[in-house]
C-alpha cells in the first residue's frame, strides 16, 4: 500500500555549462556569463508557485533527497545552491538521512567553494571525472584535465565530504581495454563511496554522431565494450562495491537515494528548465500517476515565471499499462530486480501470470532469473536489457 | 475482280526513341489540314501521358491524311503508327504488315541505332518500300553525310535520295509526302473477294466495347455484316466502321487497301487478338493473314498493394486495365513478406513498367513490386510440360526431366571502343553469337546474339549501358525455349526456407547469385539475440552461407534525470517497429529488408 506520508525527492536542473561536450544531448547550453541570479530567482519562484497552486497539499511531505543536476550545477555560486536548499526546507521537512547531492565538474569547484557548499547543506558530491587520462578527456571534449579531477577529489575529502561519487565513461574513441583498466585502477585508488560507470552512447543530433558518420571517430568494437563493462563489474565487486543498478556501484550504505527513487517509482518534483516531475496523485481514482516536464529553454523558463505563468509544457496521465511497463523496465535496471509481491500489491495482478509466455522464454534464453520472489536480469540480460524490456511491451 | 482504289498509300514511320517520329507525324497532320496549326498538343500520336513522357508509343495509332499532291491528285495517306519498344516487336510486325511502305527516320547527329535496325530488318521482311529520312538537320551537330553513310553501310540501302528534313522546323515535310506517293506502291487486293482484314491493334472503350484497328487486304466491310475472328471463330455483328481523321469518323464501307476501325459490340479485347484475321461469316476467306501468334507473357513479377487493405483496389484496377491490354495476365498469390497480391505476366520489362505506372497513376494504387523473372518450361519425368511463372512453384528436382528457358534474338549496336567489354558481357550472359558486323566509316559495330531472356531481365541491360557509357543501343525479339541447366536457389534463415526469396538461375551463375543474396540478407537483417545463419541452397546442398553474429549489447547506459517518459516512449516505438517485422522461425526481419531483396 502507498503511504501518503512517503518522502518525496526534489531535483534542480541547472542547464548551463562552460562548454558543451560533443556527446551530450542533455538540456544544457554553454554560456558566459550565465544568468545565475535570475535563474536562481526563477527556481525559488517556481517552488513558491507550485506549492501555492497545483501542489498545495504537498507542503507537509518529508524530503528524501535533493539533487542538483545539469548542465553544470557547480558553475553556480555556493550561495545560490544554499538558497535553493533553504527554500525547500522552508516548505518541506527534511527526512531522516536526507541526501543532498551536487554534480561537480572538476574545472568549476575550488576548495573554498566546496567548503561553502558543505556548509550550505550539500552532503554528497557526484564528480564528473569521466576518465583519469588526459588523452581520453580530450577525446571526449571535456573542459577539465586529470589534474583537475585529482585535485577536486582531494579538496572534497579535505573539506569533509564523506559521500563522494565518481562518474566514469567507457567506450571512448580510441580507448582500449588496457586504457580502461587503468581508469578503473585510478578510481579504486581514490576510494570513492560510489561509482557510476557509463557506456558512451552516441546520441542523435550530437557532434559525435556527425563525426561518427564521417568516420572521424572510431569507437572500441562491441566485444571490447562488452569486456569493458565486465571488467568494471569484476574489479569493483572485488573491491567491495555492490553493483545495485546497470551502471551504478556503491560501498555498503552508500547507494544513491535520489536515483533509486526514480527506479522504484518514488515521487519527485523537478524544478528548473526542462526538469521532470512525477507524482502518484490520483493513483486510486483517475489514473496511475502523472508525469510532467518543464519548459526547456532557460530564458523562456525565467520569463514565464516572472510573469507568474506555469512552466509546465508536457503533462501525461499514465494508464495502467504504461505504469506496468515503467515498473518493469525501471525495476529490472536494479540488480535486486522486481519483487513479485510488491508488483502484485501495486497492480493487483501477478507478474508471472500476466507474462506467462515471456518470462519462461527469457529464463530459457538466460536473460532473466527468478529467485527469492524476485525477477531480475542475468549478466547476459543486463547487456541485452533493452531487448529484454521490449518483450514486456 | 475489282482492284483496290489506287490513290491510297499505307505507311509507317520507323525511328529510334527521340529521333523525331512523333514530331514528324504532327507536321503531317498540320500540313494536310487534319489539325490546325494552333492548339494542337505536340505528339498527337502518343495519347497516353506515359507515352508522351517517355517518348515512346505503347498503343498503335492510325490517322487518315487527305493530301493533294503536286500533280493535283488527292490521295488518302494512312499513317499507321507503331509501338516503339522491344517488348512490342510482334505488335510492330503486325503494324508494318498493314503497310506498303515505311519512312525510316534517322537523327542527323545521333545516327542509326539498334532499334531502328531491328525495325528496318522487319520492314524488309515484309517487302516494304523504305524511304530514308534524315531528321534534325537544323541542329548544329547534324552530320547528314555521315548518317547517309551509315544508312548505306548498315542497312544496305541506297541513300542518295534520302530526304533531309527538320520536323521541328517544318523543313522538307512536303518532300516526304511527295516521296510516299511517288515511291510507295498503292495497295493491292480485290474488293470483291471474301473479306480478309488484319487486326493490328485494339483497345477497350467503356461505351462501345473493343475498338479494333484493321487493314483490309481483300473484300469490303460494311455495317451490319457478321464478322468472324479466324483464330477463335467467334462471330460479331458490325455496329460501326470508320476512320480516324484524326477523330473517329464513321464511313459507309471500308474495302481492300483501306485502313480503319471496326466496332462490333465486342466485350473483351481478348477476343480481338493482334495479328488475327477478320473475315465474313457467310463468305470466309480461305487464307488467313499469315504469322498470327498468341502472345505469351514472358516476364513475371509480383505486384502487391503498398497499403494493406488495398488488395481489392488493386484487383479492380487490374481488371480494368486488362480490358485494354489483354497481353498481361494476373493471378492471386500470397507472400510471407508482402501478404496478398498478384503474380502478373508481361510481354517484357518495359511492358511491366508501363503497367505498373498506369496502375499507380491512373488507378491510384500504391504498389510494391518484386524483381521480375522469366517464365520457364519445365518438363517433368512423367513427360508433362509445365509453365513455371514463380520460382517457388518449381517441382522438386527429382520430378524434373529438364528445364527450358526463353531465348531472344538480340541486336546490339555500339561504338567499336566498347566491343571488347560488351562481347565479354554477352559471353558472361551465355549469349550465342550470330554475327559481328563492322561499320566501315564510323567505328560502329552491330552485334547479333541469341541471349537468354532471364539474363536480360536480371541485369544485362544495366550492365550494357554502364559498360558502354550509354552508347550501346539494344533491341530484342523473342526466339524460342531452349533446354538449359537451370537450378533453383532457396534461401534459408536458421534452417527455414523463405519462399518469397527463391529464384531460378543458371547453374554457372548460381554460386555468384547465392553469395550475393546471402551477403545482402546479412546486411539487411538486424542482429538478433542469437546467431542467425543465412544459407542459400540448391536442393539440399548449401552453396553459400553468411552468419549474423548475435547482438551482445543493447543497453541504455544512463537512465536517470527523471525523464522516464522519453525512455518509455522510445521502447514503445521500438516495439511498434518490431510488430511490423516478419517472423521467419524466431528471426525477426524488417519488411524493408524483404522489399529491398525482392526488388533486386
Amino acid at each position: 500500500m502507498i503511504k501518503q506520508e512517503e518522502a518525496i525527492s526534489i531535483y534542480f536542473h541547472i542547464p548551463f555549462c562552460i562548454s558543451k561536450c560533443p556527446y551530450c544531448d542533455f538540456n544544457s547550453i554553454a554560456l558566459s556569463p550565465i544568468p545565475e541570479k535570475k535563474y536562481t530567482q526563477a527556481l525559488i519562484e517556481e517552488i513558491d508557485y507550485c506549492v501555492k497552486y497545483p501542489l498545495k497539499n504537498l507542503g507537509k511531505r518529508k524530503v528524501a533527497s535533493i539533487f542538483f543536476g545539469g548542465g553544470t550545477p557547480s558553475l553556480f555560486y555556493p550561495d545560490s545552491i544554499a538558497k535553493c536548499i533553504e527554500k525547500v526546507l522552508s516548505l518541506f521537512s527534511p527526512g531522516p538521512d536526507m541526501e543532498v547531492t551536487l554534480e561537480v565538474n572538476p574545472k568549476t569547484a575550488d576548495r573554498k567553494e566546496l567548503n561553502e557548499l558543505c556548509a550550505g547543506g550539500i552532503n554528497r558530491l557526484s564528480i564528473g571525472v569521466q576518465s583519469f587520462q588526459d588523452k581520453f578527456l580530450k577525446n571526449l571534449g571535456r573542459a577539465h584535465d586529470s589534474s583537475d579531477a585529482v585535485r577536486v577529489l582531494e579538496d572534497a575529502k579535505m573539506v569533509g565530504f564523506s559521500n563522494i561519487s565518481i562518474d566514469l565513461i567507457f567506450g571512448i574513441p580510441d580507448q582500449t581495454l588496457i586504457d580502461w583498466e587503468r581508469d578503473l585502477d585510478y578510481a579504486l585508488s581514490v576510494n570513492p563511496e560510489h561509482l557510476s560507470v557509463y557506456n558512451l552512447t552516441i546520441e542523435e543530433k550530437t557532434p559525435f554522431r556527425e563525426l561518427q558518420r564521417q568516420g572521424k571517430i572510431t569507437l572500441p568494437d562491441e566485444d571490447t565494450q562488452v569486456r569493458m563493462y565486465g571488467l568494471a563489474q569484476e574489479m569493483f565487486t572485488e573491491a567491495g562495491y555492490e553493483q545495485y543498478e546497470i551502471s551504478n556501484y556503491a560501498s555498503p550504505g552508500f547507494r544513491c537515494t535520489h536515483n533509486e527513487g526514480y527506479w522504484t517509482l518514488k515521487e519527485y518534483l523537478g524544478f528548473g528548465a526542462g526538469a521532470h516531475s512525477y507524482l502518484r496523485e490520483g493513483l486510486y481514482d483517475k489514473g496511475w500517476g502523472t508525469r510532467w516536464k518543464n519548459e526547456s529553454d532557460p530564458f523562456e523558463y525565467i520569463s514565464r515565471l516572472s510573469d507568474e505563468c506555469s512552466v509546465v509544457t508536457d503533462k501525461e496521465q499514465l494508464t495502467k499499462e504504461e505504469a506496468i511497463k515503467e515498473a518493469i523496465f525501471l525495476g529490472l535496471r536494479r540488480m535486486e530486480g522486481i519483487c513479485l509481491d510488491d508488483f502484485e500489491d501495486r497492480f493487483g495482478l501477478s507478474l508471472d501470470n500476466t507474462f506467462s509466455e515471456v518470462i519462461p522464454y527469457l529464463v530459457k534464453e538466460d536473460l532473466i532469473s527468478i529467485k527469492d520472489g524476485h525477477i531480475k536480469l542475468t549478466n547476459k540480460g543486463i547487456l541485452l536489457s533493452d531487448d529484454v524490456f521490449l518483450n514486456f511491451f | 475482280m475489282e482492284k483496290a482504289k489506287p490513290r491510297i498509300r499505307n505507311f509507317s514511320i520507323i525511328a529510334h526513341i527521340d529521333h523525331g517520329k512523333s514530331t514528324l507525324a504532327d507536321r503531317f497532320l498540320e500540313l494536310t489540314g487534319v489539325l490546325g496549326q494552333k492548339g494542337i498538343t505536340p505528339q498527337f500520336l502518343d495519347k497516353m501521358d506515359i507515352e508522351r513522357e517517355r517518348g515512346i508509343t505503347i498503343k498503335a495509332q492510325t490517322v487518315r491524311l487527305p493530301y493533294t499532291s503536286h500533280d493535283n491528285e488527292t490521295y488518302i495517306l494512312n499513317l499507321i503508327d507503331t509501338p516503339g519498344h522491344v517488348d512490342f516487336s510482334y505488335e510492330v510486325s503486325r503494324s508494318l504488315a498493314a503497310c506498303e511502305g515505311a519512312i525510316l527516320v534517322v537523327d542527323a547527329s545521333q545516327g542509326v541505332e539498334a532499334q531502328t535496325l531491328a525495325n528496318v530488318y522487319m520492314a524488309h521482311d515484309f517487302d516494304l518500300t523504305v524511304l530514308p529520312v534524315v531528321n534534325k538537320i537544323d541542329l548544329p551537330s547534324a552530320d547528314p553525310d555521315k548518317v547517309r553513310g551509315e544508312i548505306e553501310d548498315l542497312i544496305g540501302m541506297e541513300s542518295d535520295d534520302a530526304i533531309l528534313i527538320s520536323a521541328k522546323e517544318g523543313i522538307g515535310i512536303e518532300d516526304v509526302l511527295e516521296a510516299i506517293i511517288e515511291k510507295v506502291p498503292p495497295p493491292g487486293g480485290d474488293r470483291k473477294a471474301p473479306l480478309k482484314a488484319l487486326i493490328f491493334d485494339s483497345w477497350f472503350d467503356s461505351y462501345q466495347g473493343a475498338v479494333v484497328l484493321i487493314r483490309i487486304f481483300d473484300g469490303t466491310l460494311r455495317k451490319g455484316m457478321n464478322i468472324q475472328m479466324m483464330s477463335s471463330n467467334k462471330v460479331f455483328e458490325v455496329a460501326k466502321i470508320g476512320v480516324f481523321s484524326p477523330d473517329m469518323t464513321e464511313v459507309a464501307e471500308l474495302s481492300a487497301g483501306e485502313v480503319g476501325f471496326v466496332i462490333a459490340g465486342i466485350k473483351e479485347v481478348g477476343d480481338t487478338r493482334i495479328g488475327d484475321t477478320i473475315t465474313c461469316e457467310d463468305n470466309p476467306t480461305g487464307t488467313p493473314f499469315p504469322g498470327f501468334n498468341v502472345r505469351k507473357s514472358m516476364v513475371f513479377s509480383g505486384l502487391y498493394p503498398a497499403a494493406s487493405g488495398h488488395f481489392d483496389l488493386l484487383r479492380n484496377a487490374l481488371e480494368k486495365l486488362q480490358l485494354n491490354d489483354s497481353s498481361f495476365s494476373y493471378d492471386p498469390e500470397t507472400s510471407l513478406a508482402l501478404g496478398f497480391g498478384f503474380r502478373c505476366g508481361f510481354l517484357g520489362l518495359l511492358h511491366m513498367e508501363v503497367i505498373q505506372e498506369r496502375l499507380e497513376r491512373e488507378y491510384g494504387v500504391g504498389l510494391v513490386t518484386t524483381a521480375p523473372n522469366v517464365v520457364y518450361e519445365v518438363t517433368t519425368r512423367s513427360g508433362e510440360v509445365l509453365s513455371v511463372e514463380n520460382p517457388s512453384n518449381l517441382p522438386g528436382t527429382q520430378d524434373i526431366a529438364f528445364i527450358s528457358e526463353p531465348y531472344v534474338f538480340a541486336t546490339i549496336y555500339l561504338p567499336n571502343t566498347y566491343l571488347g567489354s560488351i562481347l565479354r558481357l554477352c559471353e558472361e550472359k551465355r549469349g550465342i553469337q550470330r554475327e559481328i558486323k563492322y561499320h566501315g566509316t564510323d567505328n560502329r559495330v552491330v552485334l547479333t546474339y541469341d541471349l537468354p531472356l532471364g539474363e536480360i531481365v536480371f541485369d544485362f541491360y544495366d550492365k550494357l549501358k554502364s559498360l558502354s557509357r550509354g552508347y550501346a543501343s539494344f533491341d530484342y525479339e523473342d526466339l524460342d525455349f531452349r533446354q538449359s541447366d537451370m537450378v533453383k536457389i532457396d534461401v534459408l534463415i536458421n534452417g527455414d526456407i523463405v519462399d518469397a526469396l527463391s529464384l531460378i538461375t543458371h547453374r554457372d551463375s548460381s554460386y555468384f547469385r547465392a553469395k550475393r543474396l546471402a551477403t545482402k540478407m546479412k546486411d539487411l537483417i538486424p542482429r538478433q539475440m542469437f546467431e542467425v545463419a543465412i544459407q542459400a541452397a540448391i536442393g539440399k546442398k548449401i552453396i553459400a552461407r553468411e552468419t549474423i553474429k548475435p547482438l551482445r549489447k543493447n543497453v541504455t547506459a544512463k537512465c536517470y534525470g527523471g525523464d522516464i517518459t522519453r525512455k518509455r516512449k522510445l521502447l514503445e516505438k521500438q516495439k511498434e517497429g518490431k510488430k511490423r517485422m516478419k517472423q521467419v522461425g524466431k528471426v525477426e526481419i524488417p519488411q524493408e529488408a524483404f522489399l529491398s531483396i525482392l526488388k533486386t
